[in-house]
């Protein structure tokens, strides 16, 4: 058990830069996931902490100790690869033991006390009849669940999961990552695990890490990361439909407060978002709207109007939907229930917005301005 | 219909033209060196063991009784196979870790290496023969099995670093960084995990290599006295200024041809295998 500690590590592949600088910390226990768009540099990650890829430049701490120079044997830590990466001319059950069999770990346990755990692990992820056959012989969701099982008989100081879980139907994910998360909270093995998936990154992880073109754009709980995007590009990963940027809004003052008014779309910035922007003499500012924070009014509520707009498309989106309204120029994407059939194309729609789910862009740098 | 039975015929056409000058080194065997020089050459003629017997046995027929006559051949034969087995051990033994560090890493002027080594094979044996010669004697590598083992990396080297590169670099190598992961030395890796992957490929580039250094004459002939002469030039000892015994030298192309003949059938089933490597994908 123990912690992982990186400090501006840089991975280059000759001259492109995967990884830029990246710091974060990881606590004794705790469960770190990593969301990102394919290409973002996660797998790099999770590689130079492995130790199959070097690091360019950098420090990598693991329980206190500098690894970055450790061979990946000696590293004691745990990879599920995307790839899956099975061993193709061994059996399930051998691909499975094949780390207890290692030159460092030989004669820790018996083969009946291998046999048993394989058994645990392998009934919890549901290919207990499997092991006698090659990966070959296998669907792509068993060969996952296969590479998971290779990693989770290990009791490593650190397990790192490549997407371990994207390949499999939807069902077997949805009931395999509670199973997951309750297996490490009991063996309390520190844990990185990838994701492209915002809502795998919401439901799984105690804290998110999101990752951008090899940059750490922002790490918090979800709560934080939903509240305080760091920047536009966080508030495009999270949510579907992902965050409505209005760009360039002009704020004006009018009577003593502060408004973002547009054709059709007027919404009140609150006070101290209000002082960000004059400390920043901002003219122009990009606004970050979540789906989700935008109520329909019916005719009856007694809701405000901050904006109005006419009804372009609907798509239902399975346990949701997605509106798109025109407001003047721009197009709002709007989340609401499912089976939302009650309005019709073309009709005129009223909408409220809270101030305190406006978030503030500084067009420039893209960056938060109540947190950059 | 007709298809087959056209493809059936093109197949019997080729098959007569691969199988015929075989066929008619078999025949020449058995006859009688007045047989083997008549023309129109005989078809049907009279069955005789005096070749083979003369060179397996070392028995030669005067017209009433058998007399016992030196014969080498099967000391050649021994020779031959010493040559191209050492060849191909020292050939695959230093061969697959250049193929693997040619798949695997980058390394300064890696692509320039592997063709270099490739170009070996494009110069003309004849052009660089007899300066091996003198080279040969003085080095005292003449007539040696290790001269004959060394000169034969030449042809066979390249051969095994290029196809053994391209079946290494069919394994993934997140195949390789997973064991490494799971508590394995490079060592450990390569032997429980890389080595056991191409031991398909291994077996059919060992075989062809085989093949290649068993079918060479040039060097065989030229860098060679009679103590360690491969089979295939000393075909050439049949020939003198008095006579050529066609007979004879057709039984012992028969002898020095089986190993081919044996391996080639054996590494066809065994290269479709090495070949078909799509398994591999784990």
């Amino acid at each position: 058990m123990a912690k992982l500690e990186l400090r501006e590590v840089v991975k280059k592949y000759g001259e492109v830069i995967a990884l830029d600088r990246v710091s974060f910390q990881v606590q004794d226990g705790e469960f770190l996931t990593i969301l990102g768009r394919p290409g973002a540099g996660k797998t790099t990650i999770l590689k130079i902490i492995a130790g199959v890829e070097p690091i360019t430049q950098g420090k990598l701490l693991l329980g206190g100790e500098d690894i970055a120079s450790l061979s990946p044997e000696f590293r004691d830590v745990a990879m599920v690869f995307e790839t899956y990466a099975l061993y193709p001319h061994l059996s399930i059950y051998d691909n499975i033991v094949f780390p207890l069999r290692s030159p460092l770990r030989r004669r820790t346990l018996s083969e009946s006390e291998l046999k048993s755990r394989v058994g645990e692990i392998t009934e919890m992820l549901q290919i207990s009849d499997l092991l006698d056959r090659k990966p070959v012989e296998l669907s792509g969701g068993q060969r996952q669940r296969v590479s998971l099982a290779r990693a989770l008989v290990r009791r490593p100081q650190l397990f790192l999961m490549d997407e371990p879980i994207a390949h499999l139907d939807a069902k077997l994910r949805h009931g395999l990552r509670p199973e997951l998360r309750n297996l490490q909270r009991r063996l309390g093995v520190t844990t990185l695990f990838t994701t492209t998936d915002y809502m795998e990154a919401l439901g799984i992880g105690e804290r998110i890490l999101v990752l951008n073109e090899g940059k750490v754009l922002q790490i918090g709980t979800q709560r934080e990361l939903w509240a305080t995007p760091a920047s536009e590009e966080v508030g495009e990963l999270l949510g579907m439909p992902p965050m409505n940027i209005i760009k360039g809004a002009s704020p004006r003052v009018k009577a003593g407060e502060m408004f973002l008014a547009d054709s059709g779309f007027k919404v009140k910035i609150g006070k101290k978002q209000r002082l960000r922007i004059e400390e920043r003499s901002l003219t122009k500012v990009d606004v970050g709207i979540h789906p989700s924070e935008i109520r329909l009014l019916q005719s009856d509520d007694k809701y405000e109007v901050t904006c109005i707009g006419r009804i372009y498309v609907y798509e239902p989106l399975g346990t949701k939907g997605s509106l798109s309204v025109r407001v003047g120029e721009h197009t709002l994407k709007v989340q609401t229930e499912a089976r939302f059939t009650k309005r019709t194309p073309e009709e005129q729609i009223k909408m409220y917005i809270n101030e305190r789910d406006i978030h503030i862009f500084d067009p420039t740098t893209r960056k938060n301005i109540s947190t950059g | 219909m007709l298809r087959k039975s056209l493809r059936i015929m093109a197949i019997v056409l080729i098959m007569i033209w691969t199988l015929f000058p075989i066929y008619w080194v078999i025949l020449m065997s058995f006859k009688t060196p007045i047989d083997v020089t008549t023309y129109p050459p005989k078809f049907i003629f009279k069955l005789t063991l005096d070749n083979w017997a003369n060179v397996l046995l070392g028995k030669e027929w005067t017209g009433t009784h058998y007399e016992t006559v030196k014969t080498d051949i099967l000391r050649y034969f021994k020779n031959s196979l010493i040559i191209a087995s050492g060849s191909t051990a020292l050939a695959i033994f230093l061969g697959l870790p250049a193929a693997y560090s040619l798949a695997r890493y980058k390394f300064f002027r890696k692509e320039d290496f592997a063709f270099t080594l490739l170009s070996f094979r494009f110069a003309p044996a004849l052009v660089v023969v007899f300066g091996l010669y003198s080279v040969y004697q003085r080095l005292r590598l003449y007539d040696t099995y290790i001269g004959m083992i060394i000169i034969h990396q030449i042809l066979l080297l390249p051969f095994v670093v290029w196809m053994m590169r391209s079946y290494f670099a069919m394994i993934p190598a997140e195949v390789e960084q997973a064991a490494r992961v799971d508590g394995y030395s490079w060592w450990g890796m390569f032997s429980k995990i890389t080595l056991p992957l191409v031991k398909p490929a291994v077996a059919a580039t060992s075989v062809v290599a085989f093949i290649y250094s068993w079918n060479e004459f040039l060097y065989g002939y030229v860098l060679t006295g009679d103590k360690v002469r491969p089979v295939t030039p000393s075909l050439l000892g049949f020939i003198s200024y008095e006579r050529v015994l066609w007979g004879q030298m057709a039984t012992a192309a028969i002898v020095a041809m089986i190993p081919s003949v044996l391996l080639s059938l054996f590494i066809q089933r065994y290269v479709v295998a090495g070949l078909s490597f799509g398994a591999v994908r784990g």
